[in-house]
This record gives C-alpha cells, structure tokens and sequence, in this order.
C-alpha cells in the first residue's frame, strides 16, 4: 500500500503559502497580494514518486500566537492535528521577521521544512542566500523555491518525503539565556508530572509559551493536575519581563545566523514606496481612490457592451427557433418562456461579471487594495471601525460570500460582528443584472449614473447602519490595528484571467442551476393551474403576487415585482430571470426590456425604489448560510434579513415617494 | 539634468490636465463654448474629476521637484501611470461601442464619430505615454512581477 | 534625543523603538511583527490618522492608538 504523508503549509500571511499549494496539487485556490487571503484550511492531495502527499493550505500567521479566527485555524491545525511535516514557507526577500516563526516551530518537536519563497524577488535584489548555511544553523532542511513558476517545488517534495522517512523530531531549540533557561527546565520538571500533558505536547514548548502567557495554553494547564504548581511558580516572577526577553532572545538568535548565511543589499527607496508616497497623500489618496473607483466601473460597462450584445443576438434567434420548430405549445412555452426568457436574461450579463471579476484579480494582486483600507481609515475611524473592515467592503462588489468570511483575519469580534452583518449591503456582482436591465431601460443615456449612484447608496447604508450599531446594539471603539502592506506586484495576465474565471464560472453554473431551477418553478406557477392564461393574475403566480401587492404598492411596484422579488432571495439574479419568465420574454433580454418599458404598471420612479429595494432588501440564501456560520448563531442571521427588510422598504419608499415629485409622477 | 526634465514635463503636462478637467467642469454651467469643443470637452462631472486628479498629482511632482526633493519624481511616475490607465478605458470603451455599432446594429462608423471620441482623457494620455517611454523602466524595473 | 509615541514623528524619520507600552497581547503580537526595542523604525506616510513604517524590510500600517503605543527614539537628523 502505498504510504500517505501528512504536509501542513504554514507561515506569515502574503509569502505565496497558497501558491505553493496550488502548484503542488493542481488546486485553484484563491491567491491574491494582501496579508489575509487565505482564510479556512484547505486540503489538496498530490502524487509523489509512489508517496500519496496530503497537503494542507492554512491561513497566515505571524506568529503561534493566535489573535484572529483565522490565525486560530493555523495555530490548531499544527498543534492538534500532527501533521507529519510541518512546511513553513518564508519570504526570502524579508527573511528576519520570517523567521521568527520558524523559531517558534523549532520549539514545537515536530519535523520542520524551510521552504524559502520569492527568491526570484530576493535574488533580483541582488541579496545572496546560502541555504546550506542556513539549513546547518537552523538544522532543519531547507528549500529554496520560487511558488509562481514552480522552480524548486520538485526538491520541496522529495525532502518532504525524506524527513517523513526518517521521522525525526525537530530537537534543536535556541537559548534563552541562564535565568530564563531555569524557570523552563522548572516548569518542564513540573509540567512531567501530569501523564496527560506530557504525553501530549512537548513540554519545553509548553513551558515556553506559559511563560509568554498564551492563553490557550494555561488553559491546557488550568485543566491539568499541575495547575496549581504553575501557577505558584510564575507568580515568582515578572512575566512582563520575561515576555520581552524571549522575544529578544528570538531575534538575537536570529540576527545571529543571518548575517553566516545570507548578504543583503543596502535597501533604496523601492517603486513600491514610491506609489505610496502618492496613493497615500493626505489630499490626493482618496480622489485616486475614487477615480480609480469610478475607472472600474466604467470598464465594466463599456467594455461589455459588444459581448452583451453578442449574447442577446444568439438567444433571440434561440427564441425564434424554439417558437417557430416545435409544435407542441406547452413545450415551447417550457422552452420559450422558462428557459430562455429566464436563464437567457441572465446570461446576458456575463460579461459584465467576467470584467468586474477581471478588475477585482487585478486590484487585488498589484497590492492597491491594503492601501484603500489604509486610505479609508479616517473613516472608518469615525464610524467606528478599524480601517482593515474596508477590505471586506471592497471585496464584497464581487459576492458577499467570500468578503464576510474575510472578516475573521479581524481580532476583535464586535469589529468582526458589524463588519459582517453590513457587508450585504455592499452590490454584489449578482445584483448587478438588475440595475443594468431596470436603469438601461428606463433611464437610458444616464443608466451609468443610475448605477453609479446604487453602489454609492450601498456604501452609505452600510456605513451608516454600522455607526448606528455602534451606538446602539455593539458599542464600542474601533480597536488600534496594525495590518502589513505588501509590496505592489504587476499582476500577470495568466493570473488576473484565472482568476477571473474561477469567480465567473461560478456566476456560469448558477444560471445553469439554481436560476434556471427558479426560472422553470416561476414558469410553473406562472402557467397553472391548467386552463389559465400564462402570466395572468389567475396564475399562481398571480395569487402570490396579490397576496403580496399590498406590501409593495406603496413602493409603486406590482404583483409582478413582487414575485420576482420573492425568488430574488434564493440569488439576487433570480429577479431578472423571474422577470423574464412572467413576462414572458420568450427571445431574449432586449424583449424583456421592451415588455418592461411597456407596462403601464411600472414607471421610472418605480424602476428606482426596484432597484434600491433590490440592493438592500435582504442576503441571498448563500450570503444567510455564511452569515450564521461566521457569528455562530441564526440570531444574527435573522436579524440581518429583517434589519435589511425593513431598511430596503424604507428607502425604496422614500426613493419611490421623492422620484415621482422630481421626475414628475408615473 | 535629467531630474530638470522631469520637473518640467510633470509641470506641463500636469498643468494641461489641469486645465482641460476644469474647462470639463465648466462645460457643465456653460454649455456650447466654441473653443472647448474644438478641443473635445465636453460637460461630464467624473471626467472632469479624474482629469484633474491626474492634473494635481502630476503638479504635485512639479513642486516637490522644484524644491530639489528627489522623490517628488514619485508623483511623475504615479501621474503618468494614471494617465495611462485612464487613457486606456477610454480607448477600450470606445472601441467596444464602435464595435456594437458595426456588428450588431450595422451602422457605419464615420469620420465625425471617431472624431468625437478624440477627447482629452486620450489625446492627453498619448503625451504621457512619452514619458513612459522615457522614464517608464526606471519605475517599473523597482517593482515586483509575479 | 528624547522618546517619543511613533505617532508623533513625521515622515521620513527614523528611531529605535524604545518600549512597546501595550497589553500583553497586544505586545506580544507586535513583538512578532519585529516591533521589538531596539528596532529601527523609518516613518514613511503619516498624513493621515494612522502611519505606514518600515520595519525590516516590511511596511505596516498602523492606527493612531497603536502607533500611541510604541515609544521611540528618534535618530538626530543628519543635517
Ligand atoms: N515573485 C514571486 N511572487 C510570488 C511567489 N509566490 C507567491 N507570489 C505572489 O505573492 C502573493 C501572495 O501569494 P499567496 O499565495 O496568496 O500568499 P499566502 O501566503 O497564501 O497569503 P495568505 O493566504 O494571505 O496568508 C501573490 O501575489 C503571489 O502571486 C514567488 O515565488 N515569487
Ligand atoms: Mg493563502
């Protein structure tokens, strides 16, 4: 049988962990240049010269301490789960704060492997680093690899495979001088006592981190036989003291073997610096940042048009095909109305996601989006927040998903909790359909505007309802934060493009699935009971619709709405797609767009609070699912959706109330 | 010597931004200025905005040059790289709307029309692309690649 | 020179960090930052309420309150 070895990656945030991960197992996970990426373990398995390796990806850590939810996972994944070989992967080109981690995985006894990344960045440095040199003063193997092109990954594995062979534990700790050294040989002849704990863990680590008070650990002591003889032993001493010193000792350790093994060279004033002198301006930070903003945006809509086009061509003529070719009239209104009526309302805005998705890869992996969190810290700081709760915002244009479960490289957990729960208020990509078919329609030349304006009011809200948290439900400071900002990288197309198909795939599969699941139940109620007239009021989409009207009348809207908005809480696009089902748009979205502009039930002022609601009303059913898992408790889920409700009822009311005054009423 | 370059092409380019994002501003108030449509501005609030955000970073540059603070080439090299940028989503937008035009509403793109794209946002960033040329290597050899 | 908080120095200076007044966990972090007395700290960006500094090699961005916390000495300018 062939033999499974356990890897677990580890290491500061930002040094290419999850690049090294994807390389070595084919996996496409999520890579970007910001501290924080990673944010859940994730395991990949690959094929070895006859050895099966199960790699783990984990999130960054600065150091075995844990401050986060996310450095948690890292933490307790080496400690709890031994793995066989532990890898730490580490930035060459910033070898001193790197390694300081390194030194806290020495003291854990586990086999430990160097894998030195970016050496292709250290190297066009022109820093030199003798990894023979480093192995033997470390005593532990040590790889140079460079994550993007692969270059030294095969070595890393064969040595992941030797150390597995020989399963020697890692022995070789540094000193912490005589006084120190004392207390943790007391400790450790304490700790011995207890079977438990020395059967356990390795009890100079232990000791160790005792002393530096992990909290974690004396609660391992807490439980233990000994706790009491610990305890009776630290309160001898300064702790504060001692703290410092080991950490001293660390460094000096490390200052110790740099200067045998590596030459750097003298640091100029770097691009990276460069950039930032502007960026972060005092006066022109935040314009950039907006202009930038606005570039996007106007990407994003430009640049699609001819590719919408491209795809509302080939539905129309699906359209004319289906309705022409087949005979029997209940499958063609299946085909017609469900099917391309609805998925084909959606897929028209593909390449608007595509492009926001290009866009967001490539704000991400030049390094720009640290510094609009530090950029927006002000503020943030007013509201609030600690200026890093910016990143999820941002990341939140493209789905809500995965910019809340960013949140957790965010210590304290009331920051954490309101930078969730107004994080749905952020336009995700799937919203998007919506405003570009209702502002296109009926607001024409000035739809870029319109849209424009729906994001901002997005941002409004949700900055607002988090101040209103903090004065009301989650008080507090916004609590000091200290957040590294990489060097900026020129992202390569290989990468921005991969990225930006994994993201839009997903937007791919859903029009395939669960739109168009939604799309053929809303053609189902839409079309029976049997006899009715498709779409019509007698339709059980009709009494749906009805039963809703009077919570949406006062927002100018009609039973139709209503239903789509209904289906708009299982995905955002849904709405479109419902959309084009109960009007039954039968050739594509241009149909849909004529139908819409025809009904005398909807007016430009109703087009606007549909839109507002739409951004505001309440998380999609993916958005609720990841809401509950990162607070813990349906409470906070619940109170998201109705918290939304009441708000997006609100505003689209006043919206609706204010546009008809202005634009002159339906 | 070469630093003078700098801070006399940061200065004039930078004024030029400066001058056409106002006159897009003004555009807005006062409509139809002969000497304005020559020149293809035309009223429109973000343009005018981002033109003159480029404008200040590039005099910014200007200024810290001309105080002989070397890193005032920063803003130069910021200026032109968003210059560049923005000229760039010009360009794409248009080039996807004349696309639209002709291949799915068969209209025919006619002199006039390419001559009203030529706004300033792209005739400006043609003369930051030769300081690009110029200084370009020097900036970009400073940053990582993936 | 004096110490002072690294929120009061301006751009461009560069000190020893002093002591790090924080909690435990909080110094603990910083210290596996490379925010450890004896450190040398450049302040590149203080425009706004919070700093970058450069600290071997790596930028961070600190907020007001954190940067209150370190104490620092600052190199006497060399003109
Ligand atoms: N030049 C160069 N860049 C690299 C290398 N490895 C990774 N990168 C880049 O470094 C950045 C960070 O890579 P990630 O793999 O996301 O880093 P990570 O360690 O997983 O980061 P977290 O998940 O945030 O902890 C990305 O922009 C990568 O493209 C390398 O060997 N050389
Ligand atoms: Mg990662």
């Amino acid at each position: 049988m062939k033999k499974t070895i356990s890897v677990a990656l580890t290491g500061n945030p930002n040094v290419g962990k999850t690049t090294v991960f994807n390389t070595i197992t084919g996996s496409r996970q999520h890579v970007g240049n910001w501290p924080g990426v990673t944010v859940e373990k994730k395991t990949g398995r690959c094929e070895y010269a006859d050895t099966s390796i199960e790699v783990t990806d984990l999130p960054g850590t600065y150091s075995l301490t844990a401050y986060s939810a996310d450095e948690v996972i890292a933490r307790n994944f080496i400690i709890e789960d031994n793995p066989d070989v532990v890898v730490q992967v580490v930035d060459a080109s910033n070898l001193e704060r790197n390694l300081y981690l390194t030194m806290q995985l020495a003291e854990l006894g586990r086999p430990v492997i160097v894998a030195l990344n970016m050496v292709d960045v250290a190297e066009g440095r022109g820093d030199t680093i003798d990894e023979k040199r480093l192995s033997e003063l470390l005593a532990m193997p040590v790889v140079r690899t460079v994550g993007t092109s692969g270059r030294g990954l095969d070595r890393l594995l064969e040595t992941i495979i030797a150390v597995a062979a020989k399963g020697e534990k890692h022995t070789h700790t540094i000193g912490y001088g005589d006084e120190a050294e004392a207390l943790i040989s007391d400790l450790v002849r304490i700790l011995d006592d207890d079977p438990a704990l020395a059967g356990g863990y390795p009890l100079r680590w232990l000791a160790v981190r005792a002393i530096e008070g992990d909290s974690a650990v004396l609660a391992l002591i807490e439980k233990s036989s000994v706790a009491g003889a610990v305890q009776a032993r630290l309160q001898q001493i300064d702790l504060d003291e001692y703290e410092a010193l080991l950490a001293d000792k660390r460094y000096e350790a490390i200052g110790a073997i740099l200067p045998q093994a590596c030459t750097m060279c003298v640091r100029k004033m770097t691009g990276s610096d460069m950039i930032d002198r502007v960026v972060t301006n005092k006066y022109l930070g935040i314009p950039i940042f907006l202009a930038l903003m606005w570039g996007a945006f106007q990407l994003t809509f430009a640049v699609a048009e001819p590719f919408m086009a491209g795809i509302e061509y080939v539905f129309g003529w699906l359209g004319e095909v289906v309705a022409g070719s087949i005979g029997n009239e209940w499958l063609a209104s299946l085909l017609g109305d469900g099917v391309i009526g609805g998925v084909g309302g959606v897929f028209v805005f593909v390449p608007n996601i595509f492009i926001l998705f290009l866009i967001l890869s490539i704000l991400e992996g030049s390094g720009y989006l640290a510094r609009a969190a530090f950029i927006m810290d002000r503020l943030m700081y007013v509201i609030g927040l600690p200026g890093k709760s910016f990143i999820p915002m941002l990341m939140g244009f493209g789905c809500n998903v995965p910019a809340i479960m960013s949140t957790r490289t965010i210590e304290d957990d009331r920051d954490r909790l309101i930078t969730i729960l107004v994080n749905p208020f952020i336009s995700c990509g799937a919203r998007l359909p919506v405003y570009i078919l209702f502002a296109g329609v009926f607001f024409g030349r000035d739809a870029g505007n319109v849209i424009f304006g729906l994001y901002a009011l997005g941002i409004v809200v949700a900055i607002l309802s988090a101040k209103l948290f903090r004065c009301t439900i989650l008080p507090g400071e916004s609590s000091p934060f200290i957040m590294e900002m990489p060097p900026y990288r020129i992202p390569t197309i290989k990468n921005a493009m991969l990225n930006m198909w994994e993201k839009g795939s997903m937007y791919l599969k859903k029009a395939g699935g669960i739109i168009l699941i939604g799309s053929l139940i809303v053609w189902f109620l839409a079309s029976y009971p049997a006899g009715v007239e498709y779409g019509s009021e007698e339709s059980f989409a009709g009494m749906i619709g009805h039963l809703l009207e009077p919570l949406v009348s006062p927002l100018g809207l009609d039973w139709k709405i209503a239903v789509a908005l209904i289906f708009g809480f299982v995905a955002k696009e849904i709405v479109v797609s419902s959309l084009g089902v109960l009007y039954g748009a039968d050739e594509g979205s241009a149909a849909l767009s004529d139908a819409l502009l025809a009904d005398p039930a909807l007016s430009m002022a109703g087009a606007l609070a549909v839109m507002v609601f739409v951004l505001l009303y309440m998380p999609c059913v993916a958005t609720l699912g990841v809401i509950k898992k990162e607070t813990g408790s349906w409470r906070w889920a619940g109170f998201s959706v109705l918290y939304g409700l009441v708000v997006a009822w609100i505003l689209a009311f006043a919206t609706f109330h204010l546009a008809s005054y202005f634009l002159g009423g339906a | 010597m070469s630093e003078y370059h700098k801070q006399l092409f940061a200065g004039f380019l930078g004024l030029l931004y400066l001058i056409v994002g106002v006159a897009a501003l003004i555009a807005l108030v006062v409509p139809d200025i002969k000497l304005f449509e020559l020149f293809g501005i035309s009223g429109d609030p973000a343009m005018g905005f981002v033109l003159v955000v480029i404008g200040l970073t590039l005099i910014s540059g200007f200024f810290e040059l001309s105080k002989k603070i070397h890193e005032g080439v920063a803003y130069l090299h910021v200026g032109i790289g968003l210059a560049l940028v923005f000229g760039m989503i010009w360009f794409l937008s248009v080039g996807a709307e004349f696309a639209t035009l002709a291949i799915f509403e068969g209209e025919e793109i006619t002199l006039e029309m390419i001559r009203e794209a030529i706004v300033p946002q792209l005739y400006l960033a043609v003369i930051a692309l030769f300081g690009f040329i110029a200084w370009g290597k020097e900036f970009s050899a400073g940053l990582l690649r993936d | 020179m004096a110490s002072c908080p690294l929120s009061l120095l301006s751009a461009g200076t560069t000190g020893k960090i002093t002591g790090v007044h924080a909690g435990e966990g909080l110094r603990r972090r910083l210290y596996a930052l490379g925010l450890i007395p004896e450190a040398t700290v450049t302040v590149v960006t203080r425009d706004r309420g919070s700093i970058i500094v450069s600290v071997c090699g790596c930028r961070y961005a600190l907020s007001r309150g954190m940067a209150m916390k370190v104490i620092i000495a600052p190199e006497v300018a060399a003109r």
